[in-house]
């Protein structure tokens, strides 16, 4: 393979992942007798049609589905990343009781059922995206079970019980939203896995450098990044303001309960109402009208 | 229809072609002036290609590459040959009347008397 074709196949990537098998060869043929001889890459115009041509392909794969379709996608990744996010926190627990045994997590359950609701949770998770509808089923309810568990063996010490019912809501969502004919996009656990990592990782690197803005930078990445995709695929935006939503209206219910006066003043639920009316918005437009 | 599409359409008027020389052909048409990236073309025959004006003919492999040749459909052609009717009408609004007086721009006291 020559230096030329190497960086013509680096470019391909632009392309989503079936139009590349499809089509990937021809397109390389077509760029490789297109570029005069002796050059080690592409025109720079070359360049930027594929990677233009590449984007209008990835809008162009969610166009053929319905509003509603693309909607229950959408909020399918949101659950997702919800509960990705909770499974990263029992988990958490469960190794920093493990590093120190005499401390007490932050908060949370400690020990084993940490370890079997996180994992639970990501077998569920998984499953909305590898699995059959059985699957799914299967997972998710013993993901429940492990999350009530957790909550009843916590319940004596106190913990948040929006969070918790929350997290209920989030399993019986992935059930229903879940194992339909249209599946999510495969590369967006790889979004899922961004996300569940940007709270952790800070911790993980602040034991080795104090970087005091590196969390809050990644989250900011993310939700700049989901907003600039808009005009591509709408779809993540409102997957974020879904997940947005799901962490603020536990905290919103329980200020709620305990009287708190400024319960409402939440600038996540606010952040999320933004995105999800211009996403919705875009969406809308970028799904297939029925008749 | 844009230039690129309409030049895209005009290549395949003679018979089935693959991409580059749909590139070549376009390019020779239009004198040099449409000069088809690779990833447009892909783009363009997409949408073409949705839209039923244009179709896969034949599937051969070259040097160990899959190489396809598209041809004009009969939505295509008659697409193709509205839009030239179009474009000979807009000209001919042009080309058809004969010159009036040429408008001479005011200065500026004229303008502001």
């Amino acid at each position: 393979m020559t230096k030329l074709e190497r960086r013509c196949r680096v470019l391909l990537v632009a392309y989503p992942a079936a139009y590349r098998r499809d089509r990937g060869e021809e397109i390389i043929a077509t760029l490789l007798e297109a570029t005069p001889e002796g050059r080690k890459r592409p025109l720079i115009r070359d360049i930027l049609a594929l990677v233009v041509g590449g984007l209008k392909a990835r809008a162009a794969q969610h166009r053929r589905l319905s509003t509603a379709a693309n909607l229950r996608l959408a909020m399918l990744l949101g659950v997702a990343i919800y509960l990705g996010l909770a499974a990263a926190g029992y988990l958490d627990d469960f190794v920093y009781t493990g590093i120190r045994p005499l401390a007490a997590p932050l908060f949370g359950p400690s020990g084993w059922p940490a370890l079997l609701a996180g994992l639970l949770l990501l077998a569920a998770v998984l499953a909305a995206w590898l699995g059959r509808r059985a699957a799914i089923m299967a997972t998710a309810l013993a993901a429940g079970a492990a999350v009530i568990y957790v909550g009843l063996s916590e319940a004596a010490v106190g913990f948040s019980l929006g969070r918790f019912l929350c997290q209920l809501l989030c399993v019986a969502a992935l059930i229903l939203l879940a194992g339909r004919p249209e599946r999510p996009a495969r590369a967006w656990l790889w979004l899922v896995g961004v996300i569940v990592a940007a709270p952790i990782l800070p911790g993980f690197i602040q034991r080795f450098i104090y970087w005091p803005y590196l969390g809050a930078g990644l989250v900011l990445c993310v939700l700049i990044g989901a907003v600039a995709w808009i005009g591509i695929d709408a779809r993540p935006a409102v997957a974020l303001a879904t997940y947005l939503m799901l962490f603020a209206v536990p905290v919103m219910l329980e200020n709620l309960a305990t009287g708190a006066s400024n319960w409402f003043d939440n600038p996540s639920a606010l952040v999320a109402a933004v995105i999800a009316a211009l996403a919705i918005w875009r969406l809308r437009r970028q799904s297939v009208r029925l008749q | 229809m844009r230039e690129p599409t309409y030049f895209v359409l005009a290549a395949l008027l003679a018979g089935p072609l693959h991409g580059y020389a749909i590139i070549k052909r376009a390019d020779e048409l239009s004198n040099g002036r449409v000069r088809l990236a690779t990833g447009t073309l892909y783009t363009a025959l997409d949408r073409l290609t949705a839209e039923g004006y244009v179709a896969l003919v034949s599937e051969q492999v070259v040097s160990g590459r899959i190489r396809r040749s598209y041809g004009l459909t009969d939505e295509g052609s008659a697409a193709l040959r509205a839009e030239a009717q179009r474009m000979a009408e807009a000209a001919r609004l042009v080309t058809d009347v004969a010159p009036g007086p040429r408008t001479t721009r005011l200065g500026r006291k004229a303008r502001t008397a």
